[in-house]
């Protein structure tokens, strides 16, 4: 397993910095990438997955995205996107094969190896029942977990979420990152997830980047990034932690008082 | 809207049957469609022997049968045909019949691979100006009386071939220059169209005594079918059919929007640039040897998306058989019907197929594009 680094990243439009940002993750850890909207979360994940240009460098092991082709960099980091499009009439199996497009063979035929992979990642991720069902007929969960399964698919080491959970009610949310987190653990997975919900982001990241207006505001373990000094400046509202003995940090915001 | 009962988000409990039994639907999803195959290969088979069978001089179905286990090599069966019936069937039947096979599944790759590469349902093998260009290579070598022929080709197809590549060149440059995105080149396409349909609408005015032939060259026919013209469209159609095919899951990932398919590892922009060159090839060696017939690139691969199953896996295969079956069948009733006069063939392509597209459309509950 090799470790994820990118370094001097940089993309601009025009003047305006959109991302400048540096770092490394062993392989296996969980990086959670906060901040506002428009800090660049979702620009950084593009960078990782090879989909938006950018300066500098980024590499998983000795492998530079510079180097490798879309299918090599496709085998290494997958991408599991906030809005997916979804095919109208297209099956739940035959959109997880798109995670082997990666690994087609030069006359395109899907192999049993294909079949095998995508039939074990649909079994583990529960969606056997709805192999053969069409996308447009399934619930956002199950489609968010469809999705999963075609980055799964892959093989890649590094699993890039952009903001996972956005489109889910409250036990989707936990239900999904828990299969992150397991299939993280099971797979060795590298984890690279944008976060909007700051809870969440510190029951499951180990690594915590924080980013505003393009930069990096803070970064490192859960102490360092989610205290309320750090979190308060950057969002802009007063941002109260609590801690509960059972589930450690509860991080929300504090309604201003109403005007007099 | 659907009539399904309500489905549930909640995963099955751990003891609802394991492994294989629950996989199930994972083979099903992933089976080859073998019924759909069987009907297509009985129909291409029943449509291939009528045509044979039925015409001027009738021959008997058997006689044909068996004549056609004959023409393959390592094959010695006694047909029963006389000679007479032997010519028939081996110099005007046969080549007609496979002319017409291999157009209906050039226009129908063609027109798979266009509706993937641009994800539009209204796509048509016609739709970068290949069907314009061509009309106005024909228009210019009957109006001018060139003689262009070379060696077995003669001088309208020629005509054809040249101007359906000059338009879709230009329609390609036009596009590229613009980004090449799929728009870019739909909209470039739309106007080298345009432009070629003026030249040769302007030139048909000027020359209203060649009309006539031009005009019978545009509907599309198949009456000058010979082994010369199977000989010309076939490298195309093997070689190009073969590519389209070989792209068939490339077409499904451009499904999920050029963003998502270049983050799986695909590229969008190679592939549209192979496919729409190929594609655009393989329509202007159709058209020049059969003339413009609408209609079937269209609408064959909506038939099977809309009987079959949506995936580029399934269409692609079936619409070299299917378009096939379409136009053999379509050349049977448009020498028949006016017997001993000959229908244009895409006067019946359209008068045919487009009420039963209408029919299969109507039925289908599946969204198209």
């Amino acid at each position: 397993m090799s470790r994820l680094r990118w370094s001097d990243v940089e993309v601009l439009d025009g003047d305006r910095l959109r991302l400048r940002t540096d770092g490394e993750l062993r392989s296996g850890a969980w990086l959670a990438v906060l901040g506002p909207n428009g800090a660049g979360k979702s620009t950084f994940l593009r960078c990782l997955a090879g989909m938006e240009d950018h300066g500098g460098h980024v590499m998983v092991g000795d492998q530079r995205q510079a180097s490798a082709s879309r299918a090599e960099w496709a085998r290494r980091v997958a991408l599991v996107p906030q809005n997916p499009v979804v095919p109208e009439g297209m099956s739940v199996a035959e959109y997880v094969l798109l995670g082997r497009t990666a690994h087609l063979s030069w006359f395109g035929a899907e192999g049993a190896d294909d079949r095998s992979r995508v039939a074990e990642v649909i079994d583990q991720l529960d969606l056997a029942e709805l192999a053969d069902r069409p996308l447009d007929r399934i619930s956002g969960g199950e489609l968010q977990r469809a999705t999963l399964a075609r980055a799964l698919v892959t093989e890649a080491e590094v699993l890039l979420l952009d903001e996972p959970t956005s489109a889910l009610d409250l036990a989707h949310q936990l239900h999904v990152l828990e299969l992150v987190d397991e299939v993280r653990r099971a797979r060795g997975l590298t984890v690279v997830a944008a976060m909007h919900d700051l809870t969440l982001a510190g029951r499951f990241a180990d690594r915590l980047t924080l980013l505003a207006d393009g930069e990096t505001v803070a970064a490192g373990g859960v102490d360092d990034v989610l205290t309320s000094a750090v979190l308060s400046r950057t969002y802009g509202v007063d941002i109260r932690i609590l801690d509960d003995p059972d589930l450690g940090r509860i991080i929300t915001p504090v309604p201003r008082p109403p005007a007099t | 809207m659907t009539t399904g009962p309500a489905t549930s988000s909640v995963p099955p409990p751990a003891d609802a049957g394991v492994g294989a039994d629950r996989l199930g639907s994972v083979a099903r999803a992933f089976r080859i469609p073998a019924v759909s195959w069987l009907v297509a290969a009985v129909a291409l088979f029943v449509v291939v022997v009528a045509s044979l069978a039925v015409g001027a001089v009738d021959l008997p179905a058997r006689g044909v049968f068996l004549g056609l286990l004959d023409a393959l090599p390592l094959v010695e069966v006694d047909s029963g045909l006389d000679e007479r019936q032997q010519v028939i069937l081996e110099q005007w039947r046969l080549p007609r019949v496979m002319l017409a096979g291999l157009v209906g599944a050039s226009l129908s790759w063609s027109g798979a691979a266009y509706q993937g590469v641009f994800r539009n349902p209204l796509a048509d093998p016609f739709l970068l100006g290949v069907g314009a260009g061509a009309g106005l290579g024909a228009t210019v070598v009957v109006v001018f009386g060139l003689d262009v022929g070379w060696g077995p080709i003669s001088s309208i197809p020629l005509g054809a071939f040249i101007g359906a590549l000059a338009a879709a060149f230009l329609a390609f440059s036009v596009g590229r220059a613009a980004g090449g995105g799929a728009g870019a080149l739909l909209l470039a396409g739309v106007a080298a169209a345009a432009f070629f349909t003026a030249i040769q609408t302007f030139l048909q005015q000027r020359n209203t005594d060649v009309l006539r032939i031009v005009y019978s060259w545009i509907q599309g026919s198949l009456g000058t079918a010979g082994w010369s013209e199977v000989r010309l469209l076939l490298p195309y159609t093997v070689v190009a059919g073969a590519v389209i095919v070989a792209h068939r899951r490339h077409l499904d990932v451009l499904r999920v929007g050029e963003a998502e398919a270049r983050s799986l590892g695909a590229d969008p922009a190679r592939i549209r640039v192979t496919l729409v060159i190929v594609a655009s090839l393989l329509t202007a060696a159709a058209v020049s040897v059969s003339g413009l017939i609408s209609f079937v690139g269209l609408v064959v691969p909506h038939v099977i998306r809309l009987t079959v199953g949506s995936s580029y896996r399934v269409i692609v295969p079936l619409a070299g058989v299917v378009g096939a079956t379409f136009l053999i069948g379509a050349d049977l009733v448009a020498r028949t019907v006016l017997a001993p006069a000959e229908l244009p063939i895409g006067v019946v392509t359209a008068f045919v197929g487009a009420p039963f597209f209408g029919f299969i459309l109507h039925r289908s509950r599946r969204t198209i594009g």
